[in-house]
């Protein structure tokens, strides 16, 4: 058993000699892969990929998707008037009118009737 | 009768037992999926077009999804740093700090419920629907039925923020029109 382990140690250590480039080529492809399968394994498990619109396919949805507006810096100490408030509405109100103009998930696309599924 | 033929018995009793408590949810399902053949005929022969009319829906949504989280987050945010800004002149509104938590929590669960709902879309439509006509149509209700609860998340979500609305205008009503400066 000692004679072979002493022979398997010799070998490795003489392929290490020789080939130490192969073998540094080797691990970092295996790193990547490692990385590569952990990060998709993360996008894919967590919803990410579902909101993805950048995949193929989906060209046409991408330019319906709203622009980002710029961080808003709100203040939160001066003392609350009531312009200070109408401010508020103003924006709030600008807000839920967004929202009153993105899908909402409660149409009848997916009805029996519209997926032609019913027999009548 | 011996002691281990008794635990013999015991045990394979637990197991038939539990057996039956699993079967009898997918017999039901099952049962609740029987279609009358004329339905399975019309499933098979449109379930292709139907699954482009769901493909499209998906990319539909995915966009409703993505403009909608987005408003979401901004509208929290503002309340936030406006309930901050009360608490910061010493105003006591508890009903508005409640109700920005509640928007949270509702945006979280809007969330989850569109992740669930897209994962059953996805798989109604990946499937093979004409060979497996039965387990389509289980799917697509399955995903309709999901669909149905992100939309009562989004009236849920409406009705808070519109509630939110109400308490500041009462707040603002109690203010002096005058000096318009915080009721302390």
């Amino acid at each position: 058993m000692k004679q072979w382990l002493a022979r398997a140690h010799r070998h490795l250590r003489k392929v290490q000699e020789t080939s130490k480039l192969p073998m540094a080529l080797g691990l970092a492809i295996l790193f990547a892969l490692i990385v590569t399968i952990v990060g998709v394994s993360i996008y894919s498990a967590d919803g990410i990929s579902r909101l993805d619109l950048s995949r193929p396919g989906y060209e046409r949805e991408r330019s319906e998707v709203a622009s980002t507006p710029t961080q808003a810096a709100y203040d939160t100490t001066s003392p609350i008037t009531r312009s200070a408030i109408d401010d508020f509405l103003r924006e709030y109100d600008g807000r839920t009118k967004d929202l009153g103009q993105y899908g909402d998930f409660r149409d009848t696309v997916m009805d029996d009737a519209n997926l032609q599924l019913s027999a009548n | 009768m011996s002691l281990d033929m008794k635990r013999c018995m015991r045990t394979v009793l637990a197991l038939v037992t539990f057996a039956g408590i699993l079967c009898v949810p997918l017999t039901a399902a099952a049962e609740s999926m029987a279609l009358p053949q004329a339905q399975v005929d019309v499933i098979r022969q449109n379930c292709t077009t139907a699954q482009q009319t769901l493909t499209e829906l998906e990319k539909r949504d995915a966009v409703a999804r993505i403009n909608r989280g987005r408003a979401y987050d901004m509208m929290v945010q503002q309340i936030s740093a406006f309930n901050s800004r009360l608490a910061y002149n010493k105003v006591s509104l508890p009903q508005m700090v409640q109700l920005a938590s509640d928007l949270q929590s509702h945006i979280d669960h809007f969330r989850n419920l569109y992740t669930a709902y897209d994962s059953l879309l996805t798989s109604a439509i990946k499937m093979n629907c004409k060979d497996k006509p039965n387990d389509f149509y289980a799917s697509v209700v399955q995903a309709r039925d999901q669909r149905a609860a992100v939309g009562e998340e989004v009236a849920q979500l409406e009705h808070l923020s519109a509630q939110y609305r109400t308490e500041i205008v009462n707040y603002q009503n109690t203010l002096p029109v005058s000096t318009g400066g915080a009721a302390q």
